[in-house]
């Protein structure tokens, strides 16, 4: 808003003739850093009270925004690595820089990490799948090696046929082991 | 109004004020700690408020007032504000809001009590000229000259103790 147009209102004010609205926009407006004492005048006034109810209505508004939806205040709450990462990052200067960040700006980041340890807590239970699958015994303990089955004269030696046999001894009586024995199984 | 009239109101109040808080944090917890903190701030000056006056709407002001000041606490980082400065309290602030605060008080008391009523209506319960007519049952055009009235004389004032 142009000086011009605060003076305007401020004029409209001291008549009686401001709606509570415009009241709450020129005490904002007030705000300024350096403005003429006459204003400041004005501002003590309009009181913290008005002044308050604008912030109010300014940050609801903003929080309603379709790009931040409700969760404005919720990342406050996430007390985890995403925000201890948040912080790291800001401190080594790969976040917004403070004192420059918009609290949305904030938000914003704090989300992106939320959504990237999401990513890589998935990533790493992947991984340990994939390792698990890679190197556990497999449980079909009844597979036999191909040579158990041969005789001799298929070319296998003594010790394939006796190592084969060992590993199915578990799961043979005496009588079957004696018989394929004898009939060269 | 005397601390037990405000006591027979307080549960009633308190339903609005956590309701002003909901609609901002959106969270049960937030909206209870501002509604208890809105609370405390009326129970402190309760005596001060006219007992013939509704007090919802300044219970709903100073809510939202609470729900500022503790948005702005629980931030991480201090919040700008709408032109850049930081909101600080050092000591020479303090002091210069409380001899400002002292000099609107000492304009305030120059004015008639109708009118000083009718400036309070406006600024501190954040009524309409529409609202403050329907409750005093006064004329809108007679509001508004009163309103302006009042204001002019306390700007005059004040600008005349600024220069002091």
């Amino acid at each position: 808003m142009k000086d011009k147009d605060i003076e305007q209102l401020i004029n409209k004010y001291l008549e009686g003739e401001t709606s509570p609205e415009e009241e709450q926009e020129l005490a904002l407006e007030l705000q300024r850093p350096d403005i003429p004492q006459e204003w400041k005048a004005i501002r003590l006034m309009l009181g913290e009270l008005t002044l308050g109810e604008a912030e109010y209505d300014r940050i609801k508004t903003l929080s309603n925004s379709p790009s931040m939806g409700r969760t404005l205040f919720k990342p406050l709450a996430i007390e985890g690595e995403a925000t201890g990462v948040f912080r790291v990052a800001t401190e080594c200067g790969y976040g917004p820089t403070k004192g420059s960040e918009s609290p949305f700006a904030t938000v914003v980041w704090e989300r992106i990490f939320f959504f990237l340890k999401c990513i890589t807590s998935m990533a790493a239970v992947l991984l340990v799948g994939l390792f698990l699958y890679q190197h556990l015994p497999s449980e079909n303990t009844n597979e036999v090696p191909h040579y158990y089955t041969s005789d001799f004269s298929a070319g296998n030696t003594l010790r394939n046929v006796y190592t084969g046999r060992r590993h199915q001894e578990n799961h043979l009586s005496y009588t079957q082991f004696k018989t394929m024995l004898y009939e060269n199984k | 109004m005397k601390r037990s009239e405000f006591e027979h109101i307080a549960a009633q109040l308190r339903q609005k004020v956590l309701k002003v808080g909901l609609q901002f944090f959106g969270s049960q917890e937030d909206a209870e700690d501002a509604a208890q903190e809105t609370m405390e701030q009326l129970w402190r000056y309760c005596e001060q408020i006219d007992a013939s006056r509704n007090i919802e709407p300044l219970a709903i002001r100073v809510a939202k007032n609470c729900c500022v000041s503790m948005y702005r606490r629980n931030r991480p980082a201090p919040i700008p504000t709408l032109y850049g400065g930081e909101l600080g309290s050092s000591p020479q602030e303090i002091l210069e809001a409380k001899d400002t605060q002292r000099m609107l008080e000492e304009a305030l008391d120059l004015l008639k009590p109708r009118e000083r009523q009718l400036f309070e209506m406006r600024q501190l319960e954040g009524l309409s000229v529409d609202e403050i007519s329907s409750e005093t049952g006064i004329p809108k055009p007679s509001i508004t000259a009163m309103v302006s009235a009042a204001r002019k004389k306390v700007f005059t004032e004040l600008k005349k103790r600024m220069k002091q």
